[in-house]
């Protein structure tokens, strides 16, 4: 059977089982299955992915992350960090139109700098600012789309695990994609903010204006936050100055959260159960989501439906940037369905060659291609940040969080814009740097 | 902890809400030790990295505990996740459709979680039957009895989605939906 | 339709040679000598199972038909090949893959029942890479150095360093910029591959070990086939895969080797017989231990030697 057609009869089905309520990772394994079944004939064989596949998940110390940044993320909320944090933000934005969504975007920034998974950032930044926001009148659409795009910055900014999978892959250097991805990043928490601006003076009852906080509650805003500094601090400081690796920052930033939480005064048994309770769900619900995308990516990789994409594209004869703009698409779609994991590691073998057949650098190339995936990861039908945030907060509707999304989209076009006609933006640092790609 | 507001009347939610109730009490103290668990290794992690960056002297092969510790906690949160049903699912077409359409398609939507977490439990205790004789990396211990653990303990999830199945049986049959989620976590 | 498909599966990139220069005239052959009745098909870069650890497994389950092993990502599964880690044994690439090969022809290596072996190999010999001034074996007292397994560990610590272990390949070069390890142990062609040449300085050439691989095949799968497709599979197995794979690391080791020379920023040490001696006499307790603490470790360690002693130059095939 013509492969474009299976993938497209199993995404079909797919999408008809979450319609009917089946859990989305649930639906992803299902579907990955009965394809992989019914391409090769091997009922037990197909079962036998989703053993690899669960006790590959189970025991990789690189998603082992997951559970010990939600942690973290946890406790701080639990001692109080995050109303420190948003009473700074009120305190020095506060009186700007869609100041707490500013700060959100600014905390997801700097959360990513010590996290490496946009979905993690969502989880933590949900807990963390949703509340906030909400509790002070801001309409649920900019408070849920800044968020699910904020929350996008975990995997752009580095350190990133998809950028170091990426590098693994593509025999490039990780300090090159990290240096890479700073500008970008930087671009990209500019434009968030600028879409924000832009948003509240469209719909000023988006974000209600508070008054303007006199200097001297600024300062005590300021030294009440001083745990959220020294957390950031001792995490990104051990990470950069050598104390610890990254997986080792999560552990050592969750340990650092609890001591925070035991000696304050958000202490007591109510909480603590809620944190554990919180961080088991989560946990549990990004495993399965990720088992289940990467057990369906067997399926799409023996229907050769990603090398099939790829000859088409390069039959069609079509200057450099146009295939760039196909590919743009594709990937948007890939992320859409799959997790940035699995979508990248179907694709890269085929798709990595075409790219520097047409003479493009491949640590560009690596960037433009997180930052596809990860918009396919807000953009419906599925956006997994998306459905992370309404997972925890079942009451924000899915169709009100897509709708916030809007603004946030279109600065991740323009930014994508900017990065495919500017690829300087993306090399200028690591040749400053004196890193370079390798061909 | 608290049991849900309309347990003491039965006629408000479906039969088998009390069953229900107690599953989602035993997986959720089993999460809270799995984490309790974790939490206690991202202190023995900390403290490894204090040692090894003050005095050079790490905790040797500490490295290989965490990754049978993370293994069993991570395969502990299973249970509840499924019991709360906290899994992303999306709830827009039963919205549409009305209360009565809704509980047939959570009936369906979990059914397929159900046998999903089945065959998992399945092949994971397949696994354990690959593992005869693996060790750990450095220290070279055993890692067979981990994913036994790991395996009865998604034979656990499968259980209790069992259950969740049953009670959205009942709901769907008797029309008396279940009580939200939140009411079952006592917020 | 009576052509076999045959998925071959690894998760190295598409620009390493061992895909280049094995897998893919692997499959080429296959399907060019069975005149198409092997269909054979390379999924490279782990687009069928990404995780290394795995790679056994799905090959035994049949989810690929052909696989890429790293055995010492399955530790306690192929329980004779530490041998193979143990330092000063061996010293090139070539020499430990075909005895690798032969040791295992001789029966004499466990845990290889499950799958049809097609070829072994090893890696390039390790050597210790680090990122301060190396003068002589007393400046690596009280330095953190990566160990992967348990024998890297006890070579480490016989050298008089503290051990770090938790720190994946892949997030080596990282640790050592930042500098929360001072020194690995790796192949050239690793330094490489994962970017570590870059952030080290000083490379002290000794072999401290291989790590051995393999190309195995579904059992099953192999045994279904006709006798003749068979000796197509069979002529391009055993040595063929060792010579081959030997020779790719080889040229990625030398390649790997010449850039740190020419970047003017990298040391590489060679050492002189007394100091070779300070290291031998550091690390022969453990290959001792070794020998003494294993099952079958004097049988063992003699016909490696003996294999070794057999071994013929270079070009004879492949
Ligand atoms: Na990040
Ligand atoms: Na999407």
């Amino acid at each position: 059977m013509d492969p474009l057609l299976v993938v497209g009869l199993g995404l079909a089905g797919m999408f008809l089982l979450i319609a009917l309520h089946v859990p989305v990772g649930v639906a992803m394994g299902a579907t990955g299955l009965v394809c992989f079944w019914l391409l090769d004939g091997d009922f037990n064989l197909a079962f036998s992915i989703l053993k690899t596949e669960t006790q590959g998940a189970l025991s990789s110390l690189e998603l082992a992350v997951i559970p010990l940044f939600l942690l973290m993320g946890g406790f701080a909320t639990a001692a109080g960090m995050s109303t420190d944090l948003y009473r700074l933000a009120q305190s020095w934005l506060g009186h700007l139109r869609g100041g707490l969504a500013l700060a959100t975007i600014g905390a997801c920034a700097g959360f990513g700098a010590v996290c490496g998974s946009s979905i993690a950032t969502t989880a933590t930044m949900t807990k963390v600012a949703l509340p906030e926001m909400r509790a002070r009148g801001y309409a649920a659409r900019l408070a849920a789309g800044a968020i699910a795009g904020g929350g996008s910055l975990g995997m752009l900014i580095p350190p990133s695990i998809l950028m170091v999978l990426y590098a693994i892959l593509t025999e490039q250097s990780v300090l090159s994609m990290f240096a890479g991805a700073v500008v970008p990043g930087v671009l990209a928490v500019l434009l968030y903010m600028a879409a924000i601006a832009v948003h509240v003076r469209l719909f000023p009852a988006a974000a209600p204006r508070s008054e303007r906080q006199p200097w001297r509650d600024r300062l005590q805003a300021s030294a009440r936050s001083w745990r959220v500094v020294a957390l950031a601090f001792v995490v990104s400081a051990g990470i950069y100055g050598g104390a610890f690796t990254v997986s080792e920052a999560a552990a050592v930033g969750g340990a650092l959260a609890f001591l925070f939480y035991l000696v304050g005064r958000g202490r007591s048994r109510a909480s603590l159960l809620e944190v554990l309770g919180d961080t088991a769900g989560t946990t549990a619900m990004l495993f399965v989501v990720i088992i289940g995308a990467s057990t369906m990516s067997y399926f799409v990789t023996i229907s050769g439906a990603p090398g099939a994409i790829v000859d088409w594209i390069r039959d069609l004869g079509l200057p450099p940037l146009g295939v760039i703009a196909i590919l743009a698409v594709m990937f948007v779609f890939l992320g859409s369905v799959f997790d940035t994991t699995a979508g990248m590691v179907i694709t890269l073998p085929f798709v990595y060659p075409l790219i520097l057949e047409l003479g493009y650098d491949p640590i560009w190339w690596g960037l433009v291609m997180i930052v596809l995936i990860e918009v396919g990861m807000i953009t419906p039908p599925i956006g997994l940040n998306v459905f992370v945030l309404h997972g925890m907060a079942p009451d924000l509707p899915l169709g009100e969080i897509f709708r916030g999304i809007v603004p946030f989209l279109i600065a991740d076009i323009l930014r994508l814009v900017l990065l495919i006609l500017f690829p300087q933006l993306v090399l200028w640092l690591p040749g400053l740097l004196g890193l370079g790609s390798y061909y | 902890m608290t049991p849900p507001r309309n347990a003491d009347s039965p006629a408000a939610g479906p039969p088998g809400l009390r069953l229900y109730t107690a599953t989602v009490t035993a997986a959720r103290l089993l999460s809270w030790l799995a984490v309790l668990v974790l939490l206690a290794a991202s202190l023995a992690i900390s403290l490894d990295v204090t040692l090894r960056y003050l005095f050079a002297s790490p905790i040797h092969g500490l490295e290989d505990i965490v990754a049978l510790i993370v293994t069993i906690a991570v395969a502990a949160c299973f249970p509840a996740a499924f019991a709360l049903r906290t899994n992303i699912t999306v709830r827009m077409l039963g919205k549409a459709l009305g209360p009565a359409a809704a509980m047939r398609l959570e009936l369906f939507g979990q059914t397929v979680g159900f046998v999903f977490i089945l065959l998992v439990a399945w092949q994971l205790v397949v696994h354990v039957g690959d593992m005869a004789g693996r060790v750990t990396f450095i220290l070279g211990l055993p890692v067979q009895w981990a994913w036994q653990v790991a395996a009865g303990l998604a034979i656990i999830a499968a259980a209790v989605q069992a259950v969740v199945v049953f009670v959205h049986l009942t709901a769907a049959v008797t029309g008396r939906p279940l009580p939200a989620a939140a009411a079952l976590h006592g917020e | 339709a009576d052509s076999t498909t045959l998925r071959i599966g690894h998760f190295l990139p598409v620009q390493s040679l061992t895909h280049s220069n094995l897998f893919v005239p692997l499959a080429e052959g296959l399907t060019a000598e069975s005149g198409g009745r092997l269909e054979a098909k390379v999924y490279p870069g782990g687009s069928l199972g990404r995780n290394p650890a795995a790679q056994l497994q799905l090959v035994l389950d049949g989810v690929v038909d052909l696989a890429f092993l790293v055995q010492s990502y399955t530790p306690g599964q192929f329980p004779d090949n530490s041998l193979m880690e143990l330092p000063l044994v061996m010293s090139g690439t070539r020499e430990a893959a075909l005895v690798h090969q032969r040791l295992f022809e001789r029966g004499l290596l466990r845990g290889y029942d499950g799958v049809k072996v097609l070829g072994l190999g090893t890696t390039s010999a390790y050597g210790l890479h680090l990122n301060f001034p190396y003068a002589s074996i007393d400046d690596l007292k009280g330095r953190k150095i990566r160990a992967a397994t348990g024998i890297q560990s006890e070579i480490i610590e016989a050298l008089g360093a503290t051990p770090v272990g938790g720190i994946p390949v892949t997030q080596t070069a990282e640790a050592l910029s930042r500098g929360v390890i001072d020194g690995t142990l790796l192949g050239w062609e690793s330094m490489a591959t994962f970017r570590v040449t870059p952030v080290t300085t000083h490379h002290v050439e000794i072999p401290l070990g291989f790590t051995p691989l393999m190309v195995a095949m579904n059992r099953a799968k192999y045994d279904a086939l006709p006798d003749d497709l068979k000796a197509i599979v069979d002529s391009y197995s055993g040595e063929w895969i060792a010579e081959r794979m030997s020779a790719n690391y080889e040229i990625q080791g030398e390649k790997a080797r010449k850039e740190a020379i020419d970047s003017g920023k990298n040391n590489v040490i060679t050492l002189s017989d007394a100091e070779r001696a300070q290291y031998r006499a550091a690390l022969q307790p453990i290959i001792d231990k070794w020998v003494a603490g294993h099952p079958n470790g004097a049988a063992l360690m003699q016909a490696l030697d003996e294999e070794k002693a057999r071994i013929e130059p270079a070009g004879r095939k492949g």
